[in-house]
């Protein structure tokens, strides 16, 4: 049995193989003389014929034995796994078909590794780099850089040393060149350090890593999300253990780092590496040291750890949880985006109360609320609090890590917003396993002075992801309509679930006014975009065709771009100012409610007033036609957007109202059975579990009605 | 079938989620210009095209042109399935447009008009191209007659989106520009062999095009592969290049009536011509959102390229004259210590030996020896990059050498050295010399001495190396060299030659040139 297998895994080196071979053969011939034997275990994964020709016609006699195999892989960790399966050596060597070896590779890692044992896993002390680009990389033990260096770096390399026991534990991931995971020799060493392997450089060995403008690394870099696929060292449990340590030794104020120090270039003047570079430059003469002499030149010792150390923190929080569902939310406060997402969390629980659920909060908020109306099995992480000091990058990373890791099957949701589009965009490639749902609400406007546009990022989100994304749950048709119109494209991804509102259990009867004439309420903020000057010219046009009308203001302006004084202005206008709650209004007491919008979703206010059982008389904007169909459930206004021709529709209708009280009755009840058959909790439980197949809860929640 | 005005031609590959909006835009234009009496036809061809994307063609067919057909192809190139669209097209005026971007609604209307207006000789693109989606910014056109297009030969002074007479598209039909040949913009390729062709090239005011910037689009994944040049184009003739570029050449070099028009930039977010052409786009696509452009754009551009880089190409064109070579030289920086350089001496002895021969010589570092020329026989003429265009980047050189070589030396062999002009053209454009034959002359590595150790140069070997699969054979001046390499390079020992005092013997014959 020989000492050491050398793994080659072989793809098309082409021509540069030639001087590999040589490299490893030197290696294997030094070793032999050191009484330690080398067998070459090459692996041509879809080689090229120049490859398979440079492999067949080298002199590979340094070796006690060859044994050469072609595979169909396409993929490095598979090609890797095919060589170690054939590897008989008591240790294995991985090596590429570009690279060069010094010629004290084998001899010194095999000493090293006796001396260290099973549980040891070698690497060079030094890469040079070489080729298209030139740099001297130097490598320290486990101990030195820590296991927290592995988080977002690898702190190792893809040339390995170490027993071939390691190999009934671990195997190499097939981690192919596309647009999602990459690197399999860093998550090759991330599990094994989960497995209790340490890393350690072996002094005097160098790796010559042949740079090309194309490699598969270069590649890799390119099209891939840059991160592994998860690893057993990243779930929570085993973090802590294997990480908890250093963690806590460098927030004491004890980082080992401070005490390694590196050589850097210095090396060059040092007569072992030396001879053991020009060995190399002998085979390959762009192992040129003079190069060398004025390249960067980096180690690990000084890698950010930030990141590894709040995710720390995290796996702290979320202690041996595994989660269904992940929110990736900005903040928590009182919107109406807010409470949709909230009462999908409730039904969430309500239909499965063991329903664990996770949600991570990623953007900057002084105070979230609301926080008290989770469900008790849902944790929240407000990642600006938790990690205050790591920038918005290594928030995603972290997330991603500890979805990996304790969400493994979970559902992914997201709304718009900067934090979860980030994410989607950094990340999207690989965020399909986890069935991403994302939360559609109406689009916002943007005012460019008479110009007023779609706001882009809902829409745009949707159109970019719309492959990976399993489902977009939207409050109102007109969003699914408004999309399948731009896009006619995956449709049945799209569910309309209409929001959540508390009904009463019936419809008030009208009562008496107490007003004189005909009273209308008008609640909104004061701002532009509520077009106040309609309203205002609602006021003029009324007073002349309807005297005995009135409209009742309430709200505030946010903007500052109202003086609240004009009301003053219009005989038949009273503004009461702002208002706490809806209830303090007292709604019932009006004869009709007036909306005035430029555009809109679903407002919750036309809701509140069709519980209230106001007639409603609102704009034919955005989704209010989804809720007010004109004459069946309220009075809906087609707008022009010029105020004086919209005032005089809006007059019309207020008109008809007032003179047509059976008109007024009728819509108001079917304004009220449409808002119980949409918007009632029990439609709003029942559509959250047919929106995400909860079959089970159906006739359970259907009995229960 | 009505006479058709302006046949759009849209080519669909793997774009079904933007199948609708674009079809949204052009029925948009089309309404507009059909209400000014345009008939207007759509031609969709569809180029090995996904399930999805023939859905949503289907789906979203549009029913407010005179005419709609549509074709399936087998290409996989687009190049190739404009040309299909354009053969079954009916119009007189053909429009191009890609399956995934977005036209201003009166962009077929306003290029009609113009159209009739310029004559038939005229290419009408938008006045603006507007980036968006992954990517924002804003290109402004100007017309070639107020903004010099003699860039032309390092950089596009348009787009793809063109519109005009079907003649020039039955005179010349798109290449195709795989990405595995090394070169890329179909587009651009076409506009240079419309401009040499004699087409003129003018901007419709008031008109966008609506760019679509997708992640990881073909162009993105073009730009990545390829070395980023058009293919060979008979504009870059030297006869075509002087003829097409004289006025701009005297304008430019004397400085006189060469004002460069001003550019709006953002200035036309302003304008209520544009306001209308983004509220209408915005409405079919809410990502073409103003603000965007305002607060989120990574440049507001314009098609006035390096004229620099144009008129170095033009006094080269000057230079080289109009008949082409049979032999090309890359020259190194001459030799050092007065040794003689075997690029120049292989030159000389295959001028003796082909007196009719004409040989194409370049140089783009100083000449070490002696500032002095090198010494080139007679019939060779030396283009001196590093002073022709000595305000120019080596890159910018790099072009205009692949550009005369390929113009001027269509088959030529090659031969050079290994230096470092060599080395860096090799690494930008080898893959477009795989069709020469290429001799490199090999002189013994240098040692050179670095803190006390003595090493070899590393040069002459890794261009030997790195580009092996291009050369055909190499000249070596000593039996070391030629075993060294053969160690390095085994199963190639037939690509190396050792060259006898005479130099002659081992010298390409005729055959190779």
């Amino acid at each position: 049995m020989p000492d050491v297998s050398l793994v080659l895994a072989l793809h098309r080196e082409g021509h540069n193989l030639a001087r590999t071979l040589r490299s490893l053969a030197e290696a294997a011939c030094f070793a032999a003389v050191c009484g330690i034997s080398t067998e070459l275990v090459a692996v041509l994964d879809r080689p090229d014929p120049i490859t398979e020709s440079a492999l067949r016609n080298c002199d590979l006699s340094a070796f006690m034995s060859v044994r050469i195999t072609s595979v169909d892989n396409g993929s490095l960790g598979p090609t890797r796994n095919d060589g170690c399966r054939l590897a008989e050596g008591a240790y294995i060597l991985t090596a590429d078909g570009d690279d060069l070896i010094s010629f004290n590779t084998i001899e010194r890692m095999f000493r090293h590794a006796e001396r260290l044992g099973p549980q040891a896993v070698l690497v060079p002390e030094f890469i040079f780099a070489f080729g298209a680009a030139y740099h001297i990389a130097e490598y320290f033990d486990l101990d030195q850089v820590t296991p927290l260096s592995l988080l977002a770096d690898n702190p190792f390399t893809s040339r390995v040393f170490f027993h071939h026991s390691l190999l009934e534990r671990l195997t190499y991931s097939d981690v192919r060149i596309t647009q999602g995971y990459a690197y399999e020799d860093w998550h090759f060493n991330c599990n094994a350090v989960a497995l209790g392997y340490t890393f350690h450089a072996t002094a005097e060995t160098i790796l010559f890593y042949r740079k090309s403008s194309d490699g598969l690394l270069q590649q890799g870099n390119q099209i891939s999300i840059r991160q592994i696929p998860s690893s057993m060292l990243f779930s929570p449990e085993r973090y802590r253990q294997v990480c908890g340590p250093w963690a806590d030794r460098i927030a004491a104020g004890a980082d080992p780092r401070a005490m390694a120090a590196g050589k850097g270039n210095s090396v060059l003047r040092d007569p072992v590496y030396l001879e053991l570079l020009l060995a190399a430059h002998a085979i390959d003469p762009a192992i040129s040291p003079d190069r060398f002499e004025t390249a960067t030149c980096f180690n690990y010792l000084g890698a950010d750890l930030t990141a590894a150390i709040g995710y720390h923190r995290l796996c702290t929080i979320v202690g041996d949880r595994q989660f269904d569902e992940v929110f990736l939310l900005p903040f928590l406060t009182t919107g109406g985006a807010d409470r949709y997402v909230l009462n999908v969390i409730h039904a969430l629980v309500a239909h499965d109360p063991a329903r664990r659920i996770l949600i991570l909060l990623g953007e900057r908020f002084a105070r979230h609320t609301w926080l008290e109306r989770l469900p008790p099995n849902c944790v929240h992480i407000d990642l600006f609090t938790v990690c205050a000091e790591l920038d918005p990058a290594q928030h995603d990373l972290i997330c991603l890590k500890l979805i990996q890791s304790c969400a493994a099957n979970a559902r992914l949701h997201l709304r718009s917003s900067e934090f979860g589009q980030r994410f989607f965009a950094r990340f999207g490639p690989v965020l399909g396993a986890y069935r991403p749902v994302f939360y559609r609400f109406s689009d916002g406007r943007n005012t460019y002075g008479d110009m007023t546009l779609v706001e882009p990022s809902g829409f745009h989100f949707v159109s970019e992801n719309i492959e990976t994304l399993d489902r977009i749950v939207c409050d109102n048709a007109r969003i699914l309509a408004d999309d399948q119109a731009r896009l006619r494209f995956m449709p049945t991804k799209w569910h309309v679930l209409y929001s959540m509102m508390e009904l009463p259990g019936r419809l008030e009867e009208r009562s008496p006014t107490g007003r004189p004439g005909f009273s209308l309420l008008w609640v909104s903020r004061l701002d532009a975009e509520k077009r106040l000057e309609l309203l205002m010219a609602v006021a003029r046009r009324l007073r002349a065709q309807l005297p005995t009308a009135s409209i009742h203001v309430y709200g505030q302006p946010t903007l500052n771009d109202f003086d609240v004084a004009r009301f003053a202005s219009e005989t038949n206008v009273r503004y009461h100012g702002a208002f706490e709650s809806i209830a303090d209004l007292r709604a019932s007491g009006y004869d009709g409610f007036l909306y005035t919008s430029s555009f809109d979703g679903i407002p919750t206010v036309l809701l509140e007033m069709i519980a209230a059982g106001l007639p409603v008389i609102a704009p034919d904007v955005g989704a209010i036609g989804d809720l007010i169909r004109d004459r069946e459930t309220g009075l809906l206004i087609t707008t022009t957007g010029d105020d004086e021709e919209d005032a005089a529709r809006y007059v019309h209708a207020i008109a008809s109202l007032a003179a047509d009280s059976a008109l007024a009755d009728r819509i108001r009840r079917q304004a009220f059975a449409l808002a119980q058959e949409r918007h009632a909790p029990e439609q709003f439980k029942l559509g959250v579990a047919k929106v995400f197949g909860l079959t089970s809860a159906v006739p359970q929640l259907a009995a229960a009605q | 079938m009505t006479s058709i005005d302006v046949s759009v031609i849209i080519t669909l590959h793997r774009e079904a989620k933007y199948v609708a909006r674009t079809l949204a835009s052009l029925s948009d234009a089309a309404t507009f210009a059909r209400q000014r009496g345009i008939t207007v036809e759509l031609v969709a061809v569809l180029d090995r095209a996904d399930d999805a994307t023939k859905q949503a063609w289907q789906n979203a067919r549009p029913n407010c042109f005179d005419n709609v057909q549509s074709i399936e192809v087998d290409n996989g190139s687009l190049g190739l399935s404009r040309n299909n669209g354009c053969a079954v097209a009916n119009g007189e005026l053909f429009d191009l447009i890609d399956g995934d971007d977005l036209i201003s609604y009166n962009w077929i209307a306003y290029a009609f008009e113009a159209a009739r207006q310029l004559g038939p000789t005229a290419a009408l693109v938008p006045r603006f191209s507007f980036g968006f989606g992954a990517d924002y910014y804003s290109v402004e056109y100007f017309s070639q007659d107020v903004s010099s297009t003699i860039g032309i030969v390092t950089g596009h002074p348009y787009t793809m989106k063109i519109c005009a007479s079907r003649t020039l598209f039955a005179a010349c039909p798109y290449a195709e520009v795989s990405l595995t040949t090394g070169y890329a913009y179909e587009d651009w390729h076409f506009n240079c062999n419309a401009t040499a062709l004699g087409y003129r090239f003018f901007v419709v005011d008031g008109t966008a095009l609506f760019y679509r910037q997708r992640a990881n689009s073909l162009y993105r994944q073009s730009m990545r592969t390829s070395t980023g040049q058009i293919p060979p184009s008979p504009l870059f003739q030297p006869r075509t290049f002087l003829n097409v570029f004289a006025d701009d050449a005297e304008r430019i070099s004397l400085r006189r009536e060469h004002t460069r028009p001003v550019a709006i930039g953002t200035g036309i977010l302003d304008d209520p011509v544009y306001r209308d052409v983004f509220a209408r786009a915005n409405a079919i696509d809410p990502a073409v959102e103003i603000g965007r452009f305002r607060w989120k754009s990574r440049g507001n551009f314009t098609n006035q390229l390096h004229d620099e880089a144009g008129l170095t190409y033009y006094r080269a064109c000057e230079a080289v004259g109009v008949h082409p070579y049979d032999l090309v030289f890359l020259l190194p920086g001459g030799m050092p210590n007065g040794r003689q350089c075997p690029v120049v001496r292989a030159m000389q002895v295959l001028a003796q030996h082909n007196p009719q021969a004409r040989i194409l010589a370049f140089l783009d570092q100083p000449w070490i020896r002696d500032r002095e020329p090198p010494p080139l026989p007679g019939s060779a003429t030396l283009v001196d990059l590093h002073v022709l265009g000595s305000s120019l980047s080596a890159e910018q050189r790099d072009v205009l050498c692949l550009k005369l070589l390929q113009a001027c030396t269509p088959a030529a062999p090659l031969h050079c050295s290994p230096s470092d002009f060599a080395q860096r053209f090799f690494r930008r454009f080898g893959v477009l010399l795989a069709d020469r034959y290429i001799t490199c002359y090999r002189p013994p590595d240098e040692k050179r001495t670095w803190n006390g150790v003595t090493f070899t140069d590393p040069r002459g070997f890794e261009f030997v190396s790195e580009h092996i699969g291009l050369i055909d054979r190499i000249i070596a001046f000593d039996q070391e060299t030629v075993e060294a390499d053969r160690y390095r390079l085994p199963g190639l020992d037939h690509k190396w030659h050792l060259d006898a005092e005479t130099g002659n013997r081992t010298l390409p014959g005729r055959q190779h040139g």
